[in-house]
């Protein structure tokens, strides 16, 4: 597939975007404003970019919880993410729903699922009906290499199948669940071992290679639009960052995170540009500015902006 | 309105027809459904009429059916999914509570989810798994829970909650299936949902009693009114949101409540309408304390005879009027 130049430009910017966004949380000014938790994917940007940027515009996207780079990636928009994130009232869905179930129907994001792996079906739901109403349009479903654990995978790949849904899984593997390592969570020899078990081709690809991810799940798209079924994308990938923002990586060796940092997304990227797409330094260095500032004026929107007033947790829970 | 002698479960199947046919985003799905009329039977014949396209048979995967309800009815379809007892049901209790529960008021009513979940329970096929469980759905914020008692009930409940915006969980009790009731044919009847209806009008009793139970308490208001004893039998119908007021009015004028429902005593929704009536302006016309008669707070044994014991009847009911009025 040919890429245009501003094709390439916006899946860099908004990998920059979700990196300085996830630096910014990692902040102690913002992670004291976090209520709990907040899950990082510093590292996996390119497999949240890459599969984003394949899907069409009208296609539906359902996010795991390590999420913000892939509401970046979907189009989501940052002030309101942060705002969110910091529980403001004027946060994407007015600190209710928080860091964690960021969700923005503008931008056909579902959202993100409370469990692991509950997302799945709810991504199969979407698919049947882009089926039934015939759409043409097809649902993009993250989930981490923990998730497959869940008896919801294998339920939902099993559906998905049977019914031939428009679905493209694409499976952040960053070889640990938590704390624990792939071998010790993950008894099938494979993701797509797995997959081809309940007849769902599947293919594995370089998470941090955005060009392969975007590339494999473009193909995948196609072939899940077109009526062939469901897909799985097995990313793989890794955290460079703590399991959130709590983590002390007492799990994993400085050694195998520098071979990581080695391989960091961003800078494999900015190399391919430079090289591969002839993309000029400065106009690479502008769009990381860009970023900067774009996240910059976030945190200020969302550190000036106010808390929610009281009023406001009682907002209906019923619709009329 | 023309009126006809259906059972229950031929009342349903009138429901989902008409709804069906008015709206195509309405899609049945649940295991069997298209040639064997599903866990309850009220799908047969519909496969011929409607097709693979708004009836669908769907694997034994509780959760994840449950869950790809709850995804397409956030954008766009109107599904009606049917499980096989309330033990399946629990297995996909949490795609009910958040998948489908918490996007609305998460998304500040962005994002809404149309959905209707019937679940069969009482006995008929493995009483044991049948228990109704109501609270459970009941207390979740954004679930709305209906119980109906006859088949004008089921079919006008069911319209109501095929219509609704909001997740809602539909028990059906199979011991009422077969019973054959009055019901309005035409397409336009519907109940609404989160309104009590008071069966029985009276001024010396206020029995509040909903589902299968509320078959022993008609039963036994006939029975109290040749001795003189009038009780007014309300039913909220829809156990969430529980429409209050005319539980209110009605203990205003009696003075004495008594709740009858067939699922365990502890935590139940009598303890819930119990406390209502306990916290508000009405306490001071209580002349008496209030009553709960309920299941016994065990799990549904098999034994035809213990089931029978488990849930009250027409004479305890008879007795706890009793009792709470003060009669020997």
């Amino acid at each position: 597939m040919k890429y245009t130049e501003e094709l390439l430009a916006t899946m860099y910017y908004r990998m920059y975007q979700a990196r300085f966004f996830e630096e910014a949380l990692k902040s102690s000014s913002v992670s004291e404003k976090i209520n709990g938790v907040s899950h990082l994917s510093i590292g996996q940007e390119a497999t949240a970019v890459g599969a984003c940027m394949a899907m069409n515009e009208d296609d539906k996207i359902v996010m795991s919880f390590r999420n913000h780079a892939q509401a970046i990636a979907s189009g989501m928009e940052i002030k309101g993410m942060m705002a969110e994130v910091m529980g403001r009232e004027s946060g994407i869905n007015g600190g209710l729903s928080g860091s964690a179930h960021l969700s923005d129907a503008s931008v056909n994001n579902l959202g993100t699922s409370p469990a692991p792996g509950a997302g799945y079906p709810i991504a199969c739901g979407a698919a049947l009906t882009q089926q039934k109403q015939k759409t043409g349009q097809a649902v993009l479903c993250f989930g981490g290499d923990g998730t497959l654990d869940e008896g919801l995978f294998g339920e939902s790949l099993n559906l998905a199948a049977l019914w031939k849904l428009p679905v493209i899984f694409v499976i952040e593997n960053n070889f640990f669940s938590g704390a624990t390592a792939i071998e010790h969570h993950f008894a099938p020899k494979s993701v797509a071992a797995l997959a081809a078990a309940y007849g769902v081709p599947a293919v594995t690809v370089d998470g941090n290679d955005v060009i392969a991810v975007h590339s494999a799940v473009t193909k995948a798209r196609a072939k899940a639009a077109s009526g062939e079924g469901p897909f799985v994308v097995e990313a793989q990938t890794y955290r460079l960052c703590g399991y959130d923002t709590n983590d002390l990586q007492l799990y994993r060796s400085v050694d195998e995170q520098k071979i990581w940092q080695q391989h960091d997304p961003i800078n494999l990227f900015t190399e391919t540009l430079i090289q591969d797409y002839q993309m000029d330094q400065s106009v690479l260095e502008q769009l990381k500015e860009n970023a900067t500032r774009s996240v910059n004026d976030a945190l200020d929107y969302a550190e000036n902006a106010s808390d929610p007033s009281m009023n406001d947790a009682l907002t209906p829970v019923y619709a009329k | 309105m023309e009126i006809k002698e259906l059972s229950f479960k031929e009342a349903m199947r009138q429901a989902l027809q008409e709804e069906m046919k008015a709206d195509p985003q309405v899609v049945v799905m649940g295991q069997d459904v298209r040639k064997n009329g599903g866990s309850l039977g009220i799908t047969l014949g519909l496969e011929e009429k409607f097709g693979e396209d708004q009836l669908m048979d769907t694997p034994s995967s509780e959760q994840a059916v449950v869950g790809t309800a709850a995804g397409a009815a956030m954008t766009g379809l109107r599904p009606v999914v049917e499980l096989g007892s309330m033990d399946q049901a629990l297995l996909a209790f949490g795609e009910l509570a958040h998948g489908a529960a918490r996007p609305f008021y998460w998304s500040r009513g962005k994002v809404k989810v149309p959905m209707t979940v019937i679940i069969p329970i009482g006995g008929g096929d493995n009483p044991q798994n049948g228990q109704a469980l109501e609270n459970l759905f009941a207390h979740i914020s954004g679930l709305k829970v209906v119980e109906p008692s006859n088949a004008a009930q089921g079919k006008g409940l069911l319209k109501a909650a095929i219509r609704d915006d909001n997740p809602v969980v539909f028990l059906v009790n199979r011991d009422l299936l077969n019973i054959k009731s009055q019901v309005p044919v035409e397409d336009s009847y519907i109940l609404p949902l989160g309104k009590s209806y008071t069966e029985r009008k009276g001024g010396s009793v206020t029995i509040v009693t909903w589902g299968a139970a509320l078959v022993s308490v008609l039963e036994a208001a006939v029975v109290l009114e040749q001795d003189g004893v009038r009780a007014e039998v309300i039913n909220p119908m829809t156990l969430a949101p529980l429409d209050m007021d005319p539980i209110f009015q009605s203990v205003k004028k009696t003075g004495h409540l008594l709740i009858v429902h067939d699922e365990n005593k502890t935590g139940g929704m009598g303890a819930e309408i119990s406390a209502s009536v306990a916290e508000s302006p009405v306490f001071d016309y209580l002349e008496a304390p209030i009553f709960r008669l309920c299941g016994l707070d065990v799990p549904m044994p098999y034994s035809k005879g213990l089931e029978d014991v488990m849930t009250p009847k027409a004479e305890d009911v008879i007795q706890s009027v009793y009792d709470l009025l003060g009669v020997d």
